[in-house]
């Protein structure tokens, strides 16, 4: 294939590389085989890692269709093909629903701080049968919207594929009862316009339901409103930083050639920024009326994932050092606590290295930053859903989530998602070439 | 030496003459704009404004500023609020916060009226009003010999009209 065979606006089907597929296909079958594995030896273990991972990604890709969605609710013309890019990561979002179904299958491993026991007043939401049957109608809704989504917005580019009369699969039930290009590109846009705001609040309202069910009802006598707001924001900056780091790893891709300009960088730069600092506001708000009010039912949730020293805890302290608690030597040495050093480690992948780094203009249009910090970014967000599931579970291990079997689990996740993403922006329906601006 | 001013009709323009100017080694020049414009202030100057380093002064002044009050108030009258420590971080970032952002803000209007020389009381003679309307201006400071140049170089890049001020 080459240049000449890239129509812009036009999807353009092209192959997979070999190297490519074959690593996917690599860390999928080490994925299988820890998890199996980890089945057999410590199945809990399997299972809780299981649990991250398909949050994690699950989280990550309904985020980008939001992404996308929002740059449609605002009518921004500068992501150009950005938006597309964004999409491809959405096509997980309908294996979320299989990896719940999944997922349930070690209930016993995963809720168990409730499933036998809930704490007085809760048993009525905190029961199998709720959380199962809400939570797959959620993720239902919102890979039917999501799917419902694409759809409109890959549509307009299967005019080659309908003038063909070819493609297979996808491609040609997705170009069928072609209506001319205009007409196609109108009235999908109409239904993008009608759907943005659907996928929006969906992702919002859903994905908090999910965080509240699945993550937070792991600590269950602790609540926090504010909880569902916070992972699901987390999830929508790390699709942003996906986003940036496969714009700038298809800066020479076939027909996008000169459309990842530094413009288009330094706006996706603009917003890794902003949004990194929303997402620690978003933690301060929660941490400050939490410190402040001190009641053990509030503290215990941070208390186990940032050690003593983020609480006011006056076991053991005299006055004098009461008065000095802000002293750095204290500090250190609560971070012994377990997983208070990994707490601080997602702070630095998420918010310190993304504010400091991309604070000037320059390191935000620069291809090699903007990528590391968006690398690092992600690592840091699959770091700190760990940190908000492990420590519910495991409370004294703050390795609990590596080793074989849980390093294992992650890389099948991600060569399953890469898979997914490779499919879809090459295959069915495969990215279209850049309008050039 | 002579000030040459160039009327212009469109931004796009004024950028290209501003960057020709500029290549050509006239550099006290002055652009007159009824809006910012992006392409104009890229050429005008191209590095990033001198009011950042206010700006970043004043920010972290707010932030020392606000721990620094805050930690000192509580030390110096020493009184145990809700079991809290003396010098409660937590509570006083909010405090150093908000003073980051006034210091930042306040400062940086600081910068703004320093850098661009604010305000001033004596129009520039190469100014007319039309250029808080709809036409933009350049003014350049050429010596004698170069005037014809440059007159033919603002008109080359679509100046409506070329004019020398008066001194």
């Amino acid at each position: 294939m080459t240049a000449a065979d890239v129509t812009a606006g036009r999807v353009s089907p092209r192959p997979i590389p070999t190297a490519l597929l074959g690593a996917c296909l690599a860390l999928v079958a080490i994925g299988v085989l820890a998890f199996v594995v980890g089945l057999a030896s410590d199945a809990d273990t399997a299972w809780r890692a299981f649990h991250v991972n398909y949050l994690y990604w699950g989280a990550l890709a309904q985020g980008a269709i939001c992404l996308s969605a929002s740059f449609v609710l605002v009518g921004a013309r500068w992501p150009g093909p950005l938006r597309h890019l964004a999409e491809s990561l959405g096509a997980w979002v309908p294996l979320t629903v299989v990896f719940f179904l999944i997922g349930f299958l070690g209930r016993e491993s995963v809720y168990s701080p409730w499933l036998h026991g809930p704490p007085p007043g809760k048993e009525g939401y905190l029961s199998a049968g709720r959380l199962f049957w809400m939570d797959l109608g959620i993720l239902v809704w919102l890979a039917g919207v999501s799917v419902a989504y694409l759809y409109y917005s890959f549509r307009p580019a299967l005019g080659g594929v309908a003038a063909a009369g070819g493609g297979s699969g996808l491609l040609r039930t997705w170009a069928s009862n072609w209506q001319g290009d205009d007409a196609e590109r109108e009235r999908c846009g109409r239904k993008l316009q009608v759907l943005a705001p659907i996928v929006c609040l969906s992702f919002t309202f859903g994905w908090s339901f999910i965080a509240f069910d699945q993550v937070m009802s792991l600590t269950p006598t602790w609540f926090s409103n504010l909880f569902g707001a916070y992972f699901a924001w987390g999830g929508y900056l790390s699709a942003v930083c996906a986003t940036a780091l496969l714009a700038i790893l298809h800066q020479r891709s076939l027909g996008f050639e000169g459309q990842i300009t530094k413009d288009r960088l330094h706006d996706l730069g603009k917003m890794i920024f902003a949004f990194s600092i929303f997402w620690m506001y978003l933690f301060f708000s929660q941490y400050l009326v939490i410190w402040y009010g001190n009641l053990p039912e509030e503290t215990q949730f941070l208390d186990a994932r940032l050690g003593s020293q983020f609480m006011v805890d006056k076991s053991g302290i005299n006055e004098l050092q009461l008065s000095q608690t802000w002293a750095m030597e204290f500090f250190w040495e609560r971070l012994k606590e377990p997983y208070a050093k990994l707490s601080m480690v997602v702070w630095a992948c998420c918010w310190i290295v993304p504010f400091w780094v991309l604070l000037g203009q320059r390191p935000k249009r620069m291809p090699v930053i903007l990528g590391s910090v968006s690398a690092i970014s992600l690592f840091g967000f699959w770091l700190e859903r760990n940190v908000l599931v492990w420590p519910s579970l495991v409370p004294t291990d703050t390795l609990a989530f590596l080793g074989f079997v849980q390093v294992g689990i992650a890389a099948g996740f991600l060569g399953a998602f890469a898979l997914v993403f490779l499919i879809f922006s090459r295959r069915l329906p495969s990215l279209p070439a850049p309008q050039k601006s | 030496m002579p000030t040459l001013v160039g009327v212009y009709d469109s931004p796009q323009h004024v950028a290209e003459t501003v960057t020709r100017l500029r290549g050509r080694g006239f550099a006290k020049l002055e652009v007159y704009s009824p809006a910012p414009f992006d392409e104009v202030e890229e050429a005008v100057d191209p590095k990033p404004s001198k009011v950042r380093y206010f700006t970043l002064i004043g920010g972290l002044l707010g932030v020392v500023t606000g721990y620094a009050l805050t930690i000192w108030m509580s030390l110096d009258w020493p009184i145990v609020i809700g079991g809290k420590p003396y010098a409660a971080i937590p509570a006083y970032t909010v405090i150093a916060f908000e003073l980051t952002i006034l210091f930042g803000g306040v400062f940086t209007l600081i910068g703004l009226l320093v850098i661009g020389r604010l305000p001033s009381v004596k129009l520039d003679p190469a100014y007319s009003a039309r250029f808080s309307g709809d036409e933009f201006g350049i003014a350049v400071e050429v010596p004698e010999r170069d005037v014809a140049e440059v007159d033919g170089l603002m008109r080359s890049h679509h100046a409506k009209e070329v004019g020398i001020v008066p001194a």
